[in-house]
C-alpha cells in the first residue's frame, strides 16, 4: 500500500519534471474553467449554422411571443422568431466583433507602446493622444463615434478599437520601457542592430506577457460595450441578431416574454465570466512573482 | 503640496485640448452636411445654406474649431434645434436624476463591499470568503442592463413590489422618490459593489501581514479594534482609488441604467438625441460629462497625495 502511494507520487512529479507549464496550467483552476467556458462560446459560434433548427431572420407571424417549448426551446421573439436561433447567432456576432476589435487594438496598441517607448518625440504626442482618449468615459467614446459615422457592424468595430487602443498601448509603452533599460539591448545597439529591429524582434516578444492578459479583459469589456451599445441602439442594426439588441427587443415585451431577456443573457453572462476568469487565471500563471516563489521553496526543500 | 496641485492642473491641459478636438470632430466626421441633417431631408438647398453661414459652417474647419471653443468657454455650448433650447439647458433640466442615482448607487456600492470585503478578508480561505468572491466575479461579469432587466423581471413583473420604470422627483415626497430609485440603484451600484469588494479584501489581506498588526495583536486587542483602527485605515489607500474611479465610471453606467428604467436623466437625452441626430446635444453633453469625468479623477488623486504623502513626492522624480 505504502509502496504504491510512493510510486505513485513519484510518477506525479516526474510527471510535472516534464512539463511544468501544462501542470501549472491544469492546476490553475481558475484558467482551466475560463478555458472550457471560452471554448464552449467559440464552439457555438462556430457551429451556430448547424446547431440553429431555424434561421436567425426567419419570422412566424402566428408564433409570436411562444414561451419556450419542444420546437422553440427559448420560446419566440415578438416577430415569432426563434430566440435560441437567434442567441447562438448572437454569441457568434458577439464574438466576431469581441475578436476583432481586440486583434485591431492589440495590434495598434502594440505598435503605439513599442514606438512611444522607443522614440521620446513620439512618446510625448502619442501620449498626450492616449491620455486624451482615455479620459472619456469608454461607452460614451463609443457612443459619439457611432453616432458619426452611423449604424453599421463595421462602425461598431472601428469605434470599440479606438476607445480600446490607449489602453492597450499603455500597457504596452510601460513594460517596454523596462525592457528598453535591460543591458541586451544596449548591447544590440552597440552591435550595431537597427531601431526597427530591435523594436520588432527583442523589445515586442519582451512585453507579451503583460500583454496577454490586458487582451483578454479587453476581449471582456469589448463583447460588454458592444452589448451595451446595442442596447441603447447605438450598436448592432437590427435585424441582426447579437446579444445586445435581442436584449432591446427583450425590453420591449418584457411583461410578456421572460425568455427573450433571461436566455441571451446568460449567454453574455457565461462568455464574460470566461474571459474574467480566464483573465486572472493567466494572471496568476504569467506573473513572475509566483514562478519565482516556487523556485525558491523547491530550493529551500533542497 | 500646492506645486504637486499646479503640476496635476498643467497636465490636464494637453488632455483637455485632445478631448476637445475629438469632441469636435465628432460632427465633422459625418457624411453630409450638419445643417443639412437639422434642417431634415424636406429643405431647400437655400434654407441648407443660410443655416450652415448661420452655423459658422462655411468658414475654414480649424477657424470653425476656434469659434466652437471660444463660444464654449463664453458658455455656449449650442443649441439644440430639436430641443428648441440651448444645450446647457437642456443638459441643466436632466442632470438631477443622474446625479441622484449616481450619488445613491455609490453610497450602495461601498457600503456592501465595505461589510462583504472586511468578512471575507478575515474568513479568507473559507467557503464564506470564497461564495463572496465568487459573487462579486459574477458582478463584473453582467453588464448592468442585464442585471436591470432581470431585477424588473423578479421584482416588478413578478414580486410588483417596485414600478417597472420612471423617474418621481425628491419634491413629490421621499418616499415615492426612493421606492422609484431601488432598482435603478442596485442595477448601477452591483458592479461597483463588485469591484470594491474584491480591492478592499485583497488590500486588507496585504495589511494583515504587517508587522504592526501583529504588534496589536500582540498587544492583546481585540480583534475589531485592529481591524477598524489599524488595518482598514492602512488599507484605505487602494480602496479611495477605486471608488474614485468607479464614481467616475457611475456617470456613464448611469445612461444604460436610465435608459432601461426610463429615468430622464443625461443618459436618456444622450440616447434619444442620438435617435435623433442631434449632434449639438451629443457634443455639449459628451464633453461636459468627460470634463467631469476627469476632474472628479484629478480630485480623487489629489485626495490621494493629502493622504499618502509617498505619492507627493514621486512626482518629483
Amino acid at each position: 500500500m505504502n509502496a504504491q502511494q510512493n510510486t505513485e507520487t513519484i510518477s506525479v512529479t516526474a510527471k510535472k519534471k516534464r512539463n511544468p507549464a501544462a501542470a501549472r496550467f491544469f492546476s490553475n483552476r481558475l484558467l482551466v474553467r475560463g478555458a472550457i467556458l471560452i471554448l464552449l462560446s467559440i464552439l457555438i459560434a462556430v457551429f451556430a449554422p448547424l446547431i440553429s433548427p431555424f434561421g436567425s431572420l426567419q419570422i412566424d407571424p402566428a408564433n409570436r411571443l411562444a414561451p419556450p417549448s419542444g420546437t422553440h426551446w427559448f420560446g419566440t421573439d415578438n416577430f415569432g422568431r426563434d430566440v435560441f436561433s437567434r442567441t447562438m447567432y448572437g454569441v457568434r456576432i458577439s464574438l466576431m466583433i469581441g475578436a476583432a476589435v481586440t486583434i485591431i487594438a492589440t495590434v495598434l496598441g502594440l505598435i503605439v507602446g513599442l514606438l512611444s517607448s522607443y522614440y521620446k518625440i513620439l512618446d510625448y504626442i502619442l501620449m498626450r493622444i492616449c491620455d486624451g482618449l482615455f479620459a472619456f468615459p469608454s461607452i460614451l467614446l463609443a457612443i459619439a463615434i457611432m453616432s458619426a459615422l452611423g449604424p453599421k457592424t463595421s462602425n461598431v468595430i472601428i469605434a470599440l478599437s479606438l476607445v480600446f487602443i490607449p489602453s492597450i498601448a499603455r500597457i504596452v509603452r510601460s513594460a517596454a520601457l523596462v525592457v528598453k533599460e535591460k543591458t541586451f539591448i544596449e548591447a544590440l545597439k552597440a552591435q550595431g542592430a537597427s531601431s526597427l529591429r530591435i523594436i520588432c524582434f527583442h523589445m515586442a516578444p519582451n512585453v507579451l506577457s503583460p500583454l496577454i492578459v490586458q487582451v483578454t479583459y479587453v476581449f471582456a469589456v469589448t463583447i460588454l460595450t458592444e452589448a451595451s451599445l446595442s442596447f441603447l441602439g447605438a450598436g448592432i442594426p437590427a435585424p441582426t441578431p447579437s446579444l445586445g439588441n435581442m436584449l432591446y427587443d427583450g425590453k420591449l415585451a418584457i411583461y410578456n416574454a421572460w425568455w427573450m431577456t433571461v436566455f441571451p443573457g446568460v449567454f453574455i453572462i457565461l462568455i464574460v465570466l470566461g474571459l474574467n476568469l480566464f483573465g486572472d487565471g493567466l494572471r496568476d500563471w504569467l506573473n513572475p512573482k509566483n514562478v519565482m516563489l516556487k523556485k525558491k521553496k523547491r530550493r529551500k526543500k533542497r | 503640496m500646492g506645486a504637486y496641485t499646479l503640476k496635476r492642473l498643467f497636465a490636464l491641459i494637453p488632455v483637455l485640448f485632445i478631448v476637445s478636438i475629438v469632441v469636435f470632430l465628432i460632427t465633422r466626421l459625418t457624411p453630409g452636411s450638419p445643417a443639412a441633417i437639422i434642417l431634415g431631408q424636406g429643405a431647400s438647398p437655400e434654407q441648407i445654406a443660410a443655416l450652415s453661414k448661420e452655423m459658422g459652417l462655411d468658414e475654414p474647419v480649424v477657424n470653425q474649431y476656434f469659434i466652437w471653443l471660444s463660444n464654449i468657454f463664453h458658455g455656449d455650448f449650442g443649441y439644440s434645434y430639436f430641443l428648441n433650447k440651448p444645450v446647457l439647458g437642456a443638459i441643466w433640466d436632466n442632470v438631477g436624476p443622474t446625479v441622484s442615482l449616481a450619488i445613491l448607487a455609490q453610497i450602495f456600492g461601498v457600503v456592501f463591499a465595505l461589510l462583504f470585503g472586511i468578512y471575507a478578508a478575515k474568513h479568507k480561505g473559507t467557503i464564506r470568503d470564497e461564495s463572496i468572491m465568487g459573487a462579486s466575479l459574477l458582478g463584473i461579469s453582467i453588464p448592468s442592463f442585464l442585471l436591470g432587466s432581470f431585477l424588473i423581471l423578479l421584482f416588478a413583473v413578478q414580486l410588483r413590489i417596485f414600478p417597472v420604470s420612471g423617474y418621481v422627483p425628491l419634491n413629490a415626497g421621499l418616499f415615492e422618490y426612493l421606492k422609484y430609485l431601488v432598482l435603478p440603484t442596485i442595477t448601477l451600484g452591483a458592479i461597483q459593489a463588485a469591484l470594491i469588494t474584491r480591492m478592499t479584501r485583497s488590500s486588507l489581506l496585504d495589511t494583515i501581514s504587517e508587522n504592526f498588526v501583529k504588534t496589536a495583536k500582540a498587544k492583546g486587542l481585540n480583534e475589531r479594534t485592529i481591524m477598524l483602527k489599524h488595518t482598514l485605515r492602512v488599507s484605505f489607500l487602494p480602496i479611495l482609488t477605486v471608488i474614485g474611479e468607479s464614481f467616475a465610471g457611475l456617470v456613464t453606467g448611469a445612461a444604460v441604467t436610465e435608459s432601461l428604467f426610463n429615468i430622464p436623466g443625461l443618459g436618456q437625452l444622450i440616447v434619444s438625441s442620438i435617435e435623433r441626430r442631434d449632434y449639438a446635444l451629443i457634443q455639449g453633453a459628451v464633453l461636459l460629462i468627460t470634463v467631469a469625468y476627469v476632474v472628479i479623477n484629478l480630485v480623487v488623486d489629489l485626495l490621494y497625495a493629502v493622504i499618502d504623502p509617498r505619492v507627493r513626492n514621486s512626482y518629483h522624480d
